[in-house]
């Protein structure tokens, strides 16, 4: 861990500073692929040192700092823990950041989703909606197929060139998932998001 | 200072601290860890018996007790589930919206009759302890909303505790467990208590409690058991007993009392008397494990949904979960072990007293808090969502459901209207689509905002959640630097179960919800081209031929009547048509010079940024 929160000194917690990543909360370089299993036990080693309960009976400002550093530490988990959250941050701190709040509908994506409005409006069978949750749900794992290998050469290649298809990959499987998840909801199968 | 652990039941209360490393509960008048949560006012006393000699004065005098108040914690009358409202209680008038009960001669609320069972409590610990008592943590359903909760912090607070902790029942549950079993694994806790339901997923590792989910139900408990089966026995009552008699206190009390006294015997025996008298005539029957079986599925059916996206939530299936706690006097019933056991297909473990794990859990985080304990360490999270009302009666979330606390997070809006100086920010709690769905937490105004075009002022949206669970959010306009912050603090006549019952039924809802978000949004996008449209027109009427021009007039009318229908396919039709018509003039008036393009325009007028 680069930054050491605790002083030298009296051994208290110490304020959070500014410019701290949550890569280098957890002593990580920027990277799109990690360890999950090892960043979960990390975070609970964080946890341990720096949560609020730990700090319930110390005086003013102590558990404030404590409160925060939990806070700016459970915000990086949960960032770092998902494969898509995580991208979305790595492009963020490389400075790709688009407004992807509402993005365009992927042209690629365009026929199904209008395809799948009508069959949300339309259908009243089952066959058809799980036929094309099917054939979202083969998309979806290309997508995910496709966003590995972006993973793999973002540590070899410029990333100026692959931002662009990471942004592009990120909106067409945020798609899909809700496209699925609707679909879901007709039908009452819950779709479990694995990836965030 | 003595801090102790205190499990705040519907039926029944307890406490405890910790002694040599081991959670010790303290026992009762009536030799017993649980203190019945019954209060009775007795004629000229002021202060109310409370625990066992109270459940005994109800016997003889219902009228003049209390009991189940916890159902009530944090309600408004409004709020009153509908069968609730039938509970052998008076609702006395008053002006507020509070609940209030009349009892003898006065007028009590839940908050009240809470703190007089802490007190009791506090007073037990002390006697036994020999010392002052001063800090307590208090559990409450997992699914306890923000009110709920508050309302029990206040109960404490009234009792003279300083209270350190609001803490979950089924991670109480899980800590107490996981602490005597040297427990590891992914461990799914089923709490069925009195009043509510709590369904919780734990990671345990190295002495770290990581819920992953939550979900429940603040009004379904085992007292719908018994409600259940004097339903079902109601018609067969009525031919032996007085209508008058049932129908008053009295009588909802005793029938109901034989109903408890049923499932208690049940519990062992394959069949057991239902036995109530109105004191003229008696009416007894025989029922069979069987048939109470199949009186109370409804209400265990009702569980499956929420254990099902509880489990959804946390991105697991029942094959991933290692373990599974029974918590709650409700699940000593064999008919719930078993219901659990398929559920999970595993046999759920109840190596300890499902009515005592609770309140060892609270004296272990207790002994954590006065750092007795350093080996052990909880990270819980928000039950419900929080997040603020958008354009058109959106709730957009800015905090999800299961989010690990403390947290915090932040959200960009902008205006809708040219020149507004103000934004109404609603704050509200739920998973639901449209603002009067949702449980309503605060409203604030952010003002000074300094005139300018619609969607041009950045307004940023701070929530920030404790590890207590408090909620406070603040509003700052970034260009100016204006801002305004509130930390929620729900009235309690305000309060709504409605949310809870309301998310359950989220999943059933959820179609009807989706064609009324798609309708207000379709009407938001077309609202906002008409807009954009008109100003472009105005912009950029010479550089149209005639027939352009009549082309837009005729989109633009079929988009303005569409719009005074409720047929979102017939507004998407004329949208498209309107954009088809106006593509041209965009293109003409991004190249000639002039400025506030059609298409940027229109899409920052549509809704809020960052929705």
């Amino acid at each position: 861990m680069p930054q050491i929160p605790f002083c030298d000194g009296c051994g208290n917690i110490q304020d959070l500073p500014d410019g701290l990543t949550y890569f280098n909360l957890f002593g990580l370089t920027q990277t799109l692929k990690l360890d999950e299993e090892a960043l979960r036990d990390h975070y609970y080693e964080l946890s341990r040192k720096l949560h609020p309960d730990r700090y319930a009976t110390a005086v003013h400002p102590i558990p404030s700092y404590a409160a925060k550093w939990t806070t700016f530490l459970n915000r990086a988990y949960q960032t770092l823990l998902g494969r898509v959250p995580r991208s979305r941050y790595v492009l963020e701190l490389t400075g790709h950041t688009q407004d992807d709040k509402a993005p365009q509908v992927p042209t690629e994506l365009a026929e199904q989703y209008f395809d799948l409005q009508e069959l949300l409006m339309e259908s009243k069978e089952v066959e058809p909606i799980l036929l094309f949750r099917e054939d979202l749900l083969e998309r979806l794992q290309a997508n995910e197929l496709e966003w590995e290998l972006l993973a793999d050469r973002w540590t070899k290649e410029p990333k100026e060139s692959l931002a662009a298809s990471l942004q592009e990959n990120l909106i067409k499987g945020r798609y899909l998932k809700s496209m699925i998840a609707d679909l879901g909801k007709k039908i009452g199968t819950p779709y479990a998001d694995s990836g965030n | 200072m003595p801090i102790v652990g205190i499990d705040l039941g519907t039926t029944n209360s307890l406490v405890g601290t910790i002694e040599k490393g081991r959670p010790r509960l303290f026992v009762g008048e009536n030799d017993s860890a649980l203190v019945p949560s019954v209060a009775a006012y007795e004629d000229g006393s002021s202060e109310p018996l409370v625990g066992s000699t109270a459940k005994a004065a109800q016997k003889a005098n219902p009228d003049h007790a209390v009991y189940s108040v916890k159902r009530f914690m944090g309600l408004g009358k409004k709020d009153l589930p509908a069968h609730l409202a039938d509970m052998p209680l008076d609702l006395s008038p008053s002006d507020d919206s509070m609940i209030r009960f009349q009892v003898g001669d006065r007028v009590v609320t839940p908050l009240e009759i809470s703190a007089h069972i802490l007190k009791k409590l506090k007073t037990l610990a002390e006697t036994q302890m020999g010392e002052a008592i001063t800090g307590a943590v208090i559990t409450v359903p997992a699914y306890f909303n923000d009110a709920q909760r508050q309302a029990t912090k206040k109960a404490g607070e009234l009792a003279g505790l300083q209270v350190m902790r609001i803490l979950n029942e089924p991670t109480a549950a899980c800590l107490a467990y996981g602490l005597d079993k040297k427990a590891a694994g992914t461990i799914a806790v089923y709490d069925l208590g009195g009043g509510t339901f709590d369904i919780s997923i734990l990671r345990v590792k190295d002495g770290v409690f990581e819920v992953l989910a939550t979900a429940g139900d603040t009004v379904l408990g085992g007292d719908d058991f018994d409600h259940a089966v004097v339903t079902a026995l109601l018609p067969e009552l009525g031919k032996t007993l007085s209508t008058e008699w049932l129908a008053s206190a009295e009588g909802k009390f005793g029938a109901l009392a034989a109903a408890e006294k049923l499932k208690t015997d049940l519990t062992a025996a394959e069949s057991a008397q239902y036995q109530v008298s109105d004191g003229k005539g008696t009416f007894e029957v025989t029922v069979s494990r069987a048939q109470w079986e199949q009186w109370t599925a409804p209400v265990l059916e009702r569980t499956r949904a929420i254990c099902n996206q509880c489990l959804a939530d946390a991105k697991l299936t029942t094959k991933q979960v290692s373990d599974v706690l029974l918590v709650g006097g409700s699940t000593l019933s064999p008919i719930v072990k078993k219901f659990v056991g398929e559920l999970f297909g595993k046999a759920p473990l109840s190596s300890m007293d499902p009515q005592m794990i609770v309140a060892a859990g609270a004296c272990v985080q207790a002994n954590v808090l006065s750092g007795g304990n350093t080996d052990v360490l909880l990270l819980d999270v928000l039950p419900l969502s929080l997040g603020i009302e958008t354009v058109g009666g959106i709730c957009s979330k800015i905090l999800h459901r299961n989010t690990t606390v403390p947290t915090n997070a932040s959200e960009m809006f902008t205006t809708s209207i040219d020149g507004q100086t103000s934004v109404r920010i609603h704050v509200l709690q739920g998973e639901r689509e449209l603002v009067p769905d949702n449980r309503s937490l605060a409203t604030f105004d952010l003002k000074g905002l300094p005139p300018l075009p619609a969607g041009v002022p950045k307004i940023e949206v701070e929530f920030t959640v404790d590890v207590n669970g408090i909620l406070s959010v603040r509003a700052l306009e970034l260009r100016t630097g204006t801002h305004t912050s509130v930390t929620v603090n729900p009235t309690y006549g305000l309060n709504d179960a409605e949310v809870e019952r309301m998310l359950q039924d989220s999943f059933e809802l959820a179609e009807a919800d989706f064609e009324a978000r798609f309708l207000i949004e379709a009407r938001n996008e077309a609202d906002a081209l008409v807009r954009a449209t008109l100003k472009s027109l105005k912009a950029g009427r010479s550089l149209l031929s005639e027939e352009e021009a009549a082309d837009i007039a005729v989109a633009l009318r079929r988009t303005e009547s569409a719009l005074l229908t409720q047929d979102r396919h017939e507004i998407r039709k004329a949208v498209d048509n309107l954009n088809g018509a106006t593509q041209e003039l965009a293109e003409r008036l991004l190249n000639s010079v002039v400025q506030g393009a059609l298409q940027g325009k229109a899409l920052e007028e549509l809704k809020p940024q960052g929705v």
